[in-house]
């Protein structure tokens, strides 16, 4: 009966597995953790450049929020959104108490490869985010905010645009300016080197 | 930038697109702008989902966490019923088999309704030898609503020694 229930749980929407979590049912929270999990640590290895051990930290602590905080949630409103915007702030928060501004963590932000050996990978790759991260520190927060909301966080325009709150033109918009922008920077240093 | 641009971006080189949406492409970009573009977005993706799957929450997080959530729902979850809401989630979910499942039970139903009705009728045979006198056959035959008398009434054993 369990492995059904797992089954079923496993097809429910985020919103909806909420709504189990809140009536008591734990398979649907750890359904929710195993859906989010890697994600959220992969972004705060990105927002904590590269601390895997922070990093680990500030996913218990997320998840910690998230239960605390359930019941303030309004599943109308997209779940993946609302789990970004606290881990978003956690990350805010911590930069502020260590004495750096948000606009100067976010100009730093490096991937968990630059900073750990732990993670084997081609060099092309390496190559390429390399020069990714050096073509997004060049742009202004919100394109690169946008830009790696929907190509590494996979939110889709209308989450991101609830996330930024601003319109999903704007949103369409800056990420079309992004996307030409990086080309071009990459391209550049491609054939630079 | 439109919808379509974006998925065309998202999935195929410009190797890969067909006439009309070479047509289409080309009349908001350059070839060589839509080649770069999707390059970008393939790399991107590639490498933040191999960044992704080497990535490992540590296992003790979720004991923890399995902690925190008892000690908030726990008296919730052990006292919790097979609610309405559930079994509609469930319907929802699987309706296809639910309708099948709702449909066996219907007839099942159905089945043991008819056959209850039938067990419902019950015989007034009785083996008449073993009544010992009138009283005791009047509880089976109802005698006194035909104004018989008890005398009128021979035993069958009686009956035997008479012959």
């Amino acid at each position: 009966m369990g492995f059904f229930k797992s089954i079923q749980l496993k097809k429910l929407s985020d919103e909806k597995l909420v709504s189990q979590v809140r009536n008591g049912v734990e398979k649907a929270f750890e359904v929710l953790y195993r859906r989010y999990a890697k994600r959220m640590l992969f972004f705060f290895a990105q927002k904590l450049q590269g601390d895997q051990q922070l990093a680990q930290d500030f996913l218990q602590d997320l998840f910690i929020k998230v239960l605390e905080k359930l019941d303030t949630y309004n599943v109308e409103k997209s779940f993946a959104v609302w789990i970004y915007s606290i881990a978003n702030n956690m990350c805010k928060n911590h930069y502020r108490k260590v004495g750096r501004s948000s606009v100067e963590w976010n100009d730093k932000s490096a991937t968990p490869y630059e900073t750990s050996s732990d993670f084997g990978h081609d060099d092309s790759n390496e190559v390429f985010l390399k020069r990714l991260n050096l073509a997004l520190e060049s742009m202004e927060e919100s394109y690169r905010e946008i830009y790696t909301l929907r190509y590494r966080e996979n939110l889709t325009i209308q989450e991101i645009s609830e996330f930024m709150q601003c319109p999903q033109g704007t949103v369409k918009s800056r990420l079309h300016y992004a996307i030409k922008a990086l080309s071009v920077i990459i391209n550049k240093q491609s054939n630079g080197n | 930038m439109e919808t379509k641009l974006y998925q065309l971006l998202e999935s195929k080189s410009f190797n890969e697109l067909n006439t009309t949406e070479k047509s289409y492409v080309l009349g908001l970009m350059s070839q060589k702008e839509y080649e770069s573009s999707h390059f970008l977005l393939k790399q991107t993706k590639a490498t933040f989902s191999e960044g992704l799957e080497v990535m490992e929450p540590n296992p003790l997080i979720f004991k923890d966490l399995k902690a925190v959530f008892n000690k908030k729902y726990g008296a919730k979850s052990r006292n919790r019923s097979f609610n309405l809401e559930s079994i509609l989630e469930i319907f929802l979910i699987h309706k296809k088999w639910s309708l099948v499942g709702l449909g066996a039970l219907i007839t099942i139903g159905f089945v043991l309704f008819e056959f209850s009705k039938e067990s419902e009728i019950t015989t007034t045979a009785m083996d008449i030898s073993k009544i010992k006198n009138f009283s005791e056959m009047n509880k089976h035959l109802y005698l006194d609503d035909i104004y018989m008398e008890p005398d009128s009434i021979t035993p069958i054993n009686e009956l035997n020694e008479m012959e």
